[in-house]
């Protein structure tokens, strides 16, 4: 068992979520990009205090997410779902 | 997963169909040639003079080694797929499992009768001893078509047994039965109708169970599969299909690059290429071994009830030297597949063969019949003479104690030979080697150790990072104002 020869695939979304301020370093927003997509998803703006808060990493990358960007979070658990099922389908057939 | 059956079909419907038709009036077009070719051809011509038919049968074979040795007239079914993927794949095609699946479906509608007159016509001459060359040349994809035509076309009894009456009487009247009247013809014609509809009740049964089953255990088979719907029936699908996701094996960059806080990096950099999901399909040497030009035999044994009649001949030394007992374990129950409840076919066939006068019929009859049961019973003998050889090589492997599975992993749940799992938020496959597979399904390794262990080696493997991620790591030390994740 020490040896266990096995490979790893991961079968995620891969997500980018990002925080910004304007030039003034007053309003702070976010921004997330699913699946690589080039154009992100549109920025929601957030508090100064929050974005302090995420650089810091005082707050999980998918909690922030599912709060600011909740249906393209709701859409992201569905693929992922629907991708294991058919995993699991082909599986069973193989 | 909608979407992809939804481009899929839209593929298919305005880009696969076309050539598929294209494909098919070439090949139509090509050999109908090679036979105008062939029949101006001194070899074709000098055959008709032979013969007291006026050379009608030997012209006929003629035609018929054609379909075998022609360049385009032995073209099968599997060679038309392929010829139509050819042409696909120049056009940078590739056709998906579900497409080809598709292509089998149009196939079979293309080939549905479209009257009864046709379905009967069909019938009919399918059931001669004229259909017979015919019937052996079928691949088995070929018979695949034609079956889901039938079934679409749903024929009634009416129109079956129309069928096969009509071809019995063409039987009867070729081979010269007309002589022994109309009783004796009322008589062939009833009992190829029986024969027919008892072979017909049983085939539909025997129709879903796979040829991979060892003949004999067809019944234990279909017993087995009643009593777990579902999943076996489409284990035994003939074409498996497998996802060879190139994706990112979990490595410590999966989270890096997503990164922690405080690290920052263009949000208008080029997002990474797509993970490419390739669908191939694998055929298993059973497959493989169809498309020999052999292949066609095999549905004409099976159907015969002679499947894997080979095995006998290989081991005639010791069906015969077993045959005594056999012939008893039928009186003391222990050769099972001599049963009467499994062997109704072959008993009636001996049965009928001893009071046919025919000595043809009668030799076919209870040779058939007989060679059906030893048939059975030998591959009965044989699986139990491998039943003793396979304890003696089965592996005993060390027994683990149930572990609880570590929170960081979720949903896990074994298919195949693959682990589906999400670790640490992150879904992953992960394929397992054959013999920690075979521990698992002995029961020697459940399920909480053997995820645990695979965590453990993931985390060793997450360990080992390259000289990128290390850049990577020292790149975030610089403080920036922009924060990504």
């Amino acid at each position: 068992m020490e040896d266990l020869d096995i490979v790893v695939q991961s079968f995620d979304i891969p997500r980018i979520v990002s925080v910004y301020p304007d030039q003034a370093g007053i309003r702070w927003w976010t921004k997330a990009w699913f699946n690589n997509r080039k154009d992100g998803e549109a920025s929601v703006e957030i508090s100064r205090q929050s974005a302090l808060l995420f650089i810091m990493d005082r707050i999980d990358k998918d909690e922030w997410l599912e709060e600011h960007f909740p249906k393209q979070m709701e859409v992201y658990h569905n693929a992922i779902q629907q991708t294991r099922e058919q995993l699991l389908q082909q599986q069973v057939n193989i | 997963m909608i979407e992809t059956e939804m481009t899929d079909r839209e593929q298919f419907d305005s880009r696969i169909v076309p050539v598929m038709d294209r494909v098919r009036q070439e090949l139509q077009s090509r050999q109908a040639a090679e036979v105008r070719r062939y029949m101006r051809s001194p070899a074709y011509i000098l055959s008709g003079i032979s013969g007291p038919d006026g050379g009608m049968a030997s012209q006929a074979i003629a035609i018929d080694s054609l379909k075998v040795t022609g360049e385009w007239n032995s073209k099968t079914v599997e060679d038309y797929v392929e010829m139509v993927k050819a042409e696909l794949i120049k056009e940078g095609i590739s056709v998906t499992p579900e497409q080809e699946e598709m292509m089998i479906d149009k196939m079979a509608r293309d080939n549905m009768p479209k009257s009864s007159i046709e379905y009967i016509l069909r019938k009919a001459a399918g059931n001669t001893i004229f259909g017979l060359p015919e019937e052996a040349r079928k691949t088995p994809l070929q018979r695949e078509v034609e079956e889901r035509a039938e079934a679409l076309y749903g024929p009634t009894k009416a129109e079956k047994g129309i069928g096969w009456g009509l071809g019995a009487a063409a039987d009867f009247a070729t081979l010269g039965g007309l002589s022994g009247g109309i009783a004796g013809g009322l008589k062939f014609v009833g009992a190829d109708l029986a024969i027919n509809a008892v072979v017909d009740s049983v085939d539909s049964k025997r129709k879903e169970v796979p040829s991979v089953v060892l003949p004999g255990h067809e019944e234990e088979w279909l017993e087995m599969n009643q009593a777990n719907e579902g999943p076996i029936v489409e284990e035994t699908e003939p074409k498996v299909s497998q996802i060879e996701a190139k994706g990112e094996e979990v490595s410590p960059h999966v989270n890096k690059q997503e990164g922690p806080a405080g690290v920052s990096q263009n949000p208008t950099e080029e997002p990474k290429k797509e993970e490419n999901v390739s669908i191939k399909i694998k055929q298993t040497p059973a497959e493989q071994q169809t498309k020999s030009n052999t292949g066609g035999w095999q549905g004409i044994l099976s159907g015969l009830g002679l499947n894997g009649i080979s095995d006998i001949g290989r081991n005639a030394g010791y069906i015969l030297a077993m045959l005594p007992d056999m012939l008893l374990g039928m009186f003391t129950g222990k050769t099972q597949s001599l049963g009467l409840k499994n062997n109704l076919v072959p008993i009636a066939s001996i049965m009928a063969g001893l009071f046919v006068k025919n000595p043809l019929l009668k030799m076919t009859l209870i040779g058939l019949g007989g060679a059906n049961l030893l048939n059975r019973a030998g591959h009965e003998q044989l699986a139990k003479q491998e039943g003793i050889q396979q304890p003696q090589s089965q592996v005993c492997y060390r027994r683990y104690e149930e572990q609880d599975i570590d929170p960081r992993i979720k949903d896990a749940e074994i298919k195949g030979k693959t682990l589906i799992a999400t670790i640490d938020g992150i879904p992953v496959t992960v394929t397992l080697p054959d013999k920690v597979m075979d521990a698992y399904s002995t029961g020697a390794l459940p399920l909480g150790t053997l995820a645990n262990a695979v965590l453990q080696r993931c985390d060793q493997m997450q360990q080992v990072s390259t000289a990128r991620d290390r850049f990577e790591e020292e790149s975030r030390t610089e403080g920036r104002a922009l924060t990504q994740k």
